[in-house]
């Protein structure tokens, strides 16, 4: 144990007691955190990273407990601390962000009260003074004009400068260590970026140490020097992240970065590479990761592996010099070059001056202003901007959910300018859509059967349905089980739901999808896996897409032509190579450097392949 | 059906299904459970205080209490039940529909709702009875119309939480019309609120029911019907307590019982 380490976790256990029994949610993790340090958790969800950054300050919901093990902070067990003593670390020395900025903000409060609050408890400052430190505090968060900053209510802020006013708070009590729960998930890349470098800044000059819990390995690579990989509530790889991330020696570890999209690569690169997705829990006697894992041997699932050194990094595997030796991951280069898309004489959809307004009076937004764009059969369109660019609301209007005020909306040619129940049922079964939230798009109080033959039935021209053969293979065309037809969806995981989803939208052949953000909500392994599917469907159905994604590393893999929207306008568009190489458009240039910012050093290269174009830098 | 199973461990939940389901069992079956018949008249036994042959004593009629309590569990239950029933159609109808369309219908409709339910129910129904003549159809359809409303605006807000979820919008995508999404799509998944709802409302209306026989505005004599029974022993409270006793009673075993039900509905 170092004495310069301000956190030091050792065996820490953690379990719920559920219906069903008792839950180990974290299992033995050790790990420490020096001063002005950061350490990174990665992980995907359910792999317990948010209940050990909550079992540290023992924040855990009423069910759970810390079953083994300690917290210490600076030589304090935590795990032991009476709740007064508890209650003046949490508030003087350990500060805290998690991931829904709205509510960690009293809606009743001025903003920088918030803050002056936190000097006058903490510092015993007056009024003014802690005044002034508040709104010192606001601009050093970046808050445009801090004085008026601080008489505003948290509901006048956008969602990102919430997020910082929260920070503030966090930052306000002078922490030695600042624990960050997603801090930036559902925020847009550019005001992302903004605050990733402001906690930079602030560990640069406080010497704070960071314990930074995210699922996205990009963010992490660039904030963190260290990194712990979770598994099943267990660490899996836990060392420098340099090393860690590009030399993987963790099976998992591997996985997760080798279904990254690689900086810079198109589908026409090469396919994703997801985890296989194994729900089986092989037991306590086996290392977990065995189901999914690709170097597994007879010894894996008869024996736990230890956190081993591996020299530099430690890691859960018995195998571990094989995983370095085996290398940075790869993408597998398509072995086929895709037929280019048939010029067609006639385009699919024609979209020409579409404008949709919200609200009335002086509290008008122009959600959509004169939207122009045409797409041709079997091109992908990626639509980017950030958050109330426009793009939701543009989608839903060709969809046929929202009316626009002006513009027309053309399929194949004939106007379909009216709502979606309107439209003929040719022009129905032309368009469909895959929603963002997995568990929103499927209604829950219906079997996977019912959901799916309601669909097909809906959209034939006869209205008869199909029977169970019929539905069983439209399951298995997007992996799934013909067993799952009997399922509700409550009983499928984020990305199963997804995929009946799509099933769903493909059911009838569609020659126009509109996909709205379709892996945003889901784990990276899974999210790989999806965009492969996506892939081979748009190929085999010859469909055209409008992809619609915050995430450009997405919409530049999947996406032939690019538009940029901002404030309800189309500001660029243009073949995908062309927007994202050389963009014209001074906005396109601050969206894409806040991604190039994100985008380090890890992730798969691709395998030199005969179409693969050599190596794409990552 | 695991929650129903835990519902039932809780003593107080299963103590209120029994005396839910005796009262239930005795309305249908009682014909054949009564000592002696509901309106038989026995000469000479009149204010007969509670004892072996009269367990609840008899009234000014020389009417056997016990038996006129037991025959008037079916009406209360039946008027009761109906009137919910009706009550519930039409106030999930119109909580579905206000709830979907939004906008000028909405807020009409939930105006006009609270404008009825400014109204104490029973001064309303009394009046409405007393223009239409008591009968029975007449009392389920006062009742129903008057506890609509409540109905109306708890389902609106369970459809709001659900309506703007994508698998409406996938639904409407495939063109299914209006009245194929309420019912379809968004009925289904506020089943749970409308059985709280329902047994919720039961209890109320059944105690209307009994208020509004008591008031005279009900089940006529000599049918028996316990509120009826209240008011016809009222005069004779002093020398003859057993009569008004037993029927408020009853009354309060099954509103109580049903109260229990809905409350711990509500909370699981």
């Amino acid at each position: 144990m170092t004495v310069a380490e301000v956190l030091r976790v050792d065996g820490l256990t953690v379990e719920y007691r559920t219906g069903a029994g008792v839950f180990t949610a974290v299992r033995d993790v050790t790990f420490g955190i020096r001063a002005g340090e950061a350490m990174g958790l990665v992980g995907e969800s359910g792999s317990g990273k948010t209940t050990l950054g909550m079992a540290i300050v023992r924040y855990l919901a009423g069910n759970g407990r810390i079953a083994a093990g300690s917290v210490h902070y600076e030589g304090t067990d935590l795990v032991g601390l009476d709740a007064r003593a508890l209650r003046r670390i949490r508030g003087n020395d350990i500060a805290m962000v998690y991931q829904n900025p709205a509510s960690a903000l009293n809606p009743s409060l001025r903003a920088g009260e918030q803050i002056a609050e936190v000097y006058r408890e903490h510092l015993g400052l007056g009024r003014d003074a802690a005044r002034e430190r508040a709104e010192g505090m606001l601009e050093l968060v970046r808050l445009p004009d801090p004085h008026s900053a601080y008489e505003r209510y948290p509901h006048e802020f956008s969602g990102g400068q919430k997020q910082r006013i929260v920070i503030g708070m966090a930052l306000a009590m002078d922490p030695n260590l600042l624990i960050l729960d997603e801090p930036t998930t559902g925020l847009d890349v550019t005001v992302e970026a903004e605050i990733m470098e402001l906690v930079a800044d602030l560990r640069a000059q406080l010497d704070t140490a960071v314990l930074f819990i995210s699922h996205d390995i990009g963010l992490v690579a660039r904030v963190c020097e260290q990194v712990g990989v979770l598994y099943r509530g267990e660490l899996v790889e836990l060392g420098p992240t340099e090393r860690v991330f590009a030399r993987p020696t963790n099976p998992y570890t591997r996985g997760l970065l080798a279904c990254r999209i690689p900086t810079g690569a198109s589908k026409d690169t090469g396919r994703l590479r997801p985890l296989p997705q194994v729900a089986a829990d092989p037991g306590p006697d086996a290392c977990s990761f065995e189901p999914r894992c690709e170097f597994r041997t007879d010894r894996c699932s008869s024996e736990h592996p230890d956190l081993y050194d591996a020299g530099g990094q430690h890691s859960r595997c018995f195998y571990h010099p094989d995983v370095r030796r085996a290398g940075a991951p790869t993408v597998a280069a398509v072995s086929e070059r895709p037929r280019a898309a048939t010029a067609a004489s006639t385009e699919l959809l024609e979209v020409r001056e579409l404008r949709k307004v919200f609200g009335s009076g002086r509290r008008q937004i122009v959600a959509v202003d004169d939207a122009t764009f045409t797409l041709a059969p079997g091109r992908i369109v990626g639509v980017v901007g950030e958050s109330g660019s426009g793009k939701t609301t543009l989608a839903r209007m060709i969809a046929g959910l929202e009316e626009p005020d002006a513009g027309t909306v053309r399929l194949h040619g004939s106007d379909v300018t009216r709502p979606a129940h309107q439209r003929d049922v040719a022009a129905r079964r032309a368009l469909q859509m895959v929603f963002q939230h997995p568990d929103g798009t499927l209604n829950p109080a219906h079997t996977i059967r019912r959901i799916l033959r309601r669909q097909v039935q809906m959209l034939s021209d006869d209205r008869t349905g199909r029977d169970d053969a019929a539905l069983a293979d439209l399951l298995r065309s997007v992996h799934l089980e013909p067993e799952h037809l009997d399922a509700r969806p409550r009983q499928l995981s984020g990305g199963q739901q997804q995929r009946v989803a799509i099933a769903r939208a493909f059911s009838t052949g569609p020659a126009l999808v509109l996909l709205d953000e379709p892996t945003s909500a889901l784990d990276v392994s899974v999210q790989a896996a999806i965009l492969n599917l996506l892939i081979d469907l748009q190929r085999a159905e010859q469909a055209s897409y409008v992809l619609i994604s915050h995430d450009l590393a997405t919409v530049r893999y999947l996406a032939d032509d690019i538009l940029v929207m901002r404030r309800g306008e189309i500001v660029e568009q243009g073949p995908a190579a062309q927007v994202f190489d050389s963009p014209q458009e001074p906005y396109t240039r601050t969206l894409l450097s806040a991604v190039t910012a994100r985008a380090v050093d890890v992730g798969p290269v691709v395998e030199p392949g005969d179409a693969g174009g050599g190596a794409v830098s990552v | 059906m695991t929650a129903l199973r835990t519902l039932l461990r809780s003593p107080g939940f299963a103590f209120a299904v029994i005396v839910c389901a005796l009262w239930v069992i005795i309305a249908l079956f009682w014909p054949l459970l009564v000592p002696y018949g509901p309106t038989e008249q026995l000469l000479g036994s009149r204010y007969t205080p509670p004892s072996a042959t009269h367990w609840f004593g008899t009234d000014n009629l020389g009417r056997d209490v016990l038996s006129r309590i037991l025959a008037g569990s079916r009406s209360v239950l039946v008027v009761g039940l109906a009137s919910t029933a009706l009550a519930v159609a039409i106030g999930t109808t119109l909580g579905l529909v206000a709830a979907f369309y939004r906008g000028r219908a909405d807020e009409w409709l939930m105006r006009s709702l609270d404008l009825l339910m400014a109204f104490p129910i029973v001064v309303i129904a009394s009046v409405v009875l007393a223009m239409l003549g008591p009968s029975r159809l007449n009392l389920v359809v006062v009742i129903a119309v008057m506890l609509a409303p409540y109905n109306a605006r708890v389902v609106r807000s369970a459809v709001l939480s659900w309506r703007d979820r994508d698998f409406v919008a996938a639904a409407r995508m495939r063109g299914e019309s209006g009245p194929s999404i309420l019912f379809r799509e968004l009925l289904p998944n506020i089943v749970g609120t409308i059985n709280v709802e329902f047994t919720m409302r039961l209890a109320l209306s059944i105690f209307a029911v009994a208020t509004l026989s008591f008031l005279g505005f009900g089940i006529q004599p000599p049918t028996p019907d316990w509120g009826l029974m209240v008011a016809e022993g009222r005069p004779f409270y002093q020398i003859a307590p057993w009569v008004v006793v037993a029927p408020a009673a009853a009354i309060a075993s099954l509103v109580v019982a049903i109260n229990v039900v809905a409350q711990k509905l509500r909370s699981s």
